[in-house]
């Protein structure tokens, strides 16, 4: 079927250039291709100075290639202009950090509804109070929706960042570490409910260096020195 | 619930007390504006009702050579110069009018009393003129009679007191220089002391008294609906000419007010001005508040752009902020600024000087207008650098 060939995230010789001064520059992404197909549950993994960080910047839109093509769901997102970007993240990507970055000001429902406040023909604020509050009973936080972030634990934190990155409804969640900050237990309750999320048709990608965390991931890819030297499906 | 205006409310509420630091600089600023334009329309308006009282149709002529109390020489104005002007078509009437300082005597209390005389023939019009009114008793409309009319303060128990130690009434007899008067009216209080004080003779009483054959003012009433100022200038040059000088000086209320307010308000503007300082000062404590927070909050700028925030979201919100501070800054001032024209105005009541202050919307708007204005322009360039972050930097930062 078309639907099912066409990539939701496809780099194409994807090179990432840094340079300090005229003569010390760094390839961070040298030379990378890779697609990925709707639904995928994909780990990138390497060491630090991979290039994993840059990987998660360049699909997640969050910065610009220095030469070769980037597509998002399609949309070659190579050389659109800044506000572009940010119109095509709030839309397609939902992104997890590892410190889970909730605005401590806002109670957990207002800092799910952020990002719908910044997109273009907004709904009603009722509609999305309403489809905020059902995100929030999803990773299982109904009842704690009027807790600010410090009243809430780093499990829980992480999971109202979850509800944040599915606002959108996006294509794909992208997820930067996001079990570094917490403790087993709660690792694992994140790692489940972003299975269950894959199970529902998101497209799931981590960022890692954290094996046990990669393993649950059905793909795993390997960089080093800023190339893919590993892509496998393992289970 | 949530809006960009609500997220800036809360960021506000984050840094309470570096807020309302910065907020206490625009107060300031806005309280000496607010408080010194509220004064200074107060003192505005009482210069205008002032004229309004000493009526709009009133002419005031004067010998510029004329001196001070009775001291009129052959200079002074002349029953000839009231004719004069009586033939001036646009002139309904006009009539002399004198002043005096003069020794007076009653109860075994002698003491120095400003008086003002009228024809009899007009007194009754001059002083209603002047917003007065008799209270009791009768206008004098006999020019020879020995008939005085008092003000308010000869007949109140408490301000007596520093008059002639007893109150005066219709009937009693008073020594005015070497004669005996009447009282035969009393005037209603004004609330001013200086009117309450004065008593009013007939200008041949008067003149007798300071042995003078002129006035020290005429003053021309203007026929309902004619044209003041050309009034004024026709008086001026039909007296200059029956007199053959040009020695007199025709004011009408109009450009009187003009000259007052155009002083009054070259004060305000320098005193404003000044005042409007300390309010760009209150601008730089934003200005610094708002660069010190685009720094702290450089992570939070990356986490909100990759969310999909674009760059005018950020601006928007960094601007609203610097602008709600501005504006809390503005509406504290105005209410104290008004406050404390208010206290101006208590403290100045102690003392015995009565002074009005004004209160007006367009006070209020122009106050919080500019105090928004001042904060939106103030946070303008830490708004712009927020905005102008790349994402990848912004959410780097630890």
């Amino acid at each position: 079927m078309a639907i099912k060939e066409k990539n939701v995230v496809e780099l194409k010789g994807v090179y990432k250039i840094y340079c300090m001064g005229s003569e010390a520059c760094v390839n961070a992404l040298n030379g990378v291709d890779l697609k990925i197909k709707p639904g995928e549950f994909l780990a990138i993994m390497g060491p630090s100075g991979s290039g994993k960080s840059t990987m998660m910047h360049i699909i997640g839109a969050l910065d610009l290639v220095s030469k070769g093509q980037v597509f998002l769901d399609g949309t070659d997102v190579s050389n659109l202009s800044e506000d572009n970007l940010a119109k095509i993240r709030g839309q397609k990507i939902g992104f997890v950090f590892q410190d889970f970055n909730l605005i401590p000001t806002l109670t957990a429902l207002e800092n799910v509804m952020l990002p719908m406040l910044f997109q273009e023909n907004n709904k009603p604020l009722e509609i999305q109070e309403k489809h905020c509050k059902a995100l929030l009973t999803l990773v299982g936080l109904g009842e704690r929706i009027t807790h600010r972030p410090t009243e809430l634990s780093g499990g829980q934190q992480q999971r109202v960042a979850i509800a944040r990155a599915l606002a959108n409804d996006p294509e794909i969640i992208l997820a930067d570490e996001p079990t570094g900050a917490l403790d087993s237990k709660a690792s694992e309750e994140i790692m489940d409910l972003l299975k269950d999320l894959n199970k529902k048709g998101k497209t799931i990608i981590l960022i890692t260096h954290d094996r046990t965390v990669a393993h649950l991931a059905r793909r795993q890819i390997h960089l080093k020195d800023g190339k893919i030297i590993e892509d496998k499906i393992t289970h | 619930m949530i809006g960009i205006f609500n997220f800036v409310i809360r960021n506000i509420r984050r840094r309470k007390l570096r807020n309302w630091l910065t907020i206490l600089g625009i107060v300031v600023g806005v309280i000496a504006i607010v408080s010194l334009i509220s004064l200074s329309e107060g003192l505005k308006n009482t210069i205008n009702e002032e004229f309004n009282s000493l009526g709009a149709n009133k002419i005031t002529i004067t010998s510029k050579y004329a001196g001070f109390a009775g001291s009129s020489s052959g200079k002074g104005l002349t029953d000839e110069d009231i004719k004069t002007i009586n033939k001036i078509s646009d002139i309904e009437f006009s009539s002399g009018s004198l002043n005096g300082y003069i020794e007076t005597k009653y109860a075994q209390e002698t003491i120095m009393i400003s008086y003002t005389s009228y024809a009899a023939e007009y007194l009754q019009e001059m002083l209603e003129q002047n917003n007065l009114e008799i209270e009791k008793g009768e206008y004098i409309t006999d020019e020879k009679s020995k008939a005085v009319i008092i003000g308010y303060n000869y007949t109140d128990t408490e301000k007596a007191k520093d008059l002639f130690g007893k109150t005066l009434d219709i009937g009693k007899k008073i020594k005015i220089a070497t004669s005996d008067y009447t009282v035969i009216g009393i005037l209603k209080k004004t609330g001013d002391s200086r009117k309450d004080n004065v008593m009013y003779l007939s200008n041949e009483n008067l003149q007798e008294i300071t042995e003078s054959e002129t006035y020290d003012t005429i003053f021309a009433i203007v026929k309902p609906g004619k044209d003041i100022e050309n009034a004024a200038n026709r008086i001026e040059i039909k007296l200059e000419k029956a007199r053959d000088a040009k020695d007199v000086t025709v004011t009408s209320p109009i450009q009187e007010a003009k000259n007052r307010e155009e002083t009054l308000g070259i004060v305000t503007i320098v005193v404003v001005g000044i005042a409007c300082i300390s309010l760009l000062v209150g601008g730089v404590g934003i200005l610094n508040s708002m660069y010190t927070s685009v720094f702290e909050r450089k992570k939070e700028i990356g986490v909100l752009k990759a969310i999909g925030a674009k760059r005018r979201d950020i601006l928007m919100i960094f601007l609203l902020e610097s602008g709600i501070i501005g504006l809390l800054g503005g509406t504290i001032g105005v209410i104290l600024g008004f406050s404390l024209a208010g206290l101006v105005k208590l403290v100045a009541y102690q003392v015995g000087i009565t002074i009005s202050i004004s209160i007006t919307a367009s006070i209020i708007i122009l106050a919080l207008g500019f105090s928004f204005m001042i904060g939106v322009i103030s946070g303008m360039i830490p708004a712009y650098l927020a905005s102008n972050q790349e994402p990848v930097d912004a959410l780097r930062e630890e």
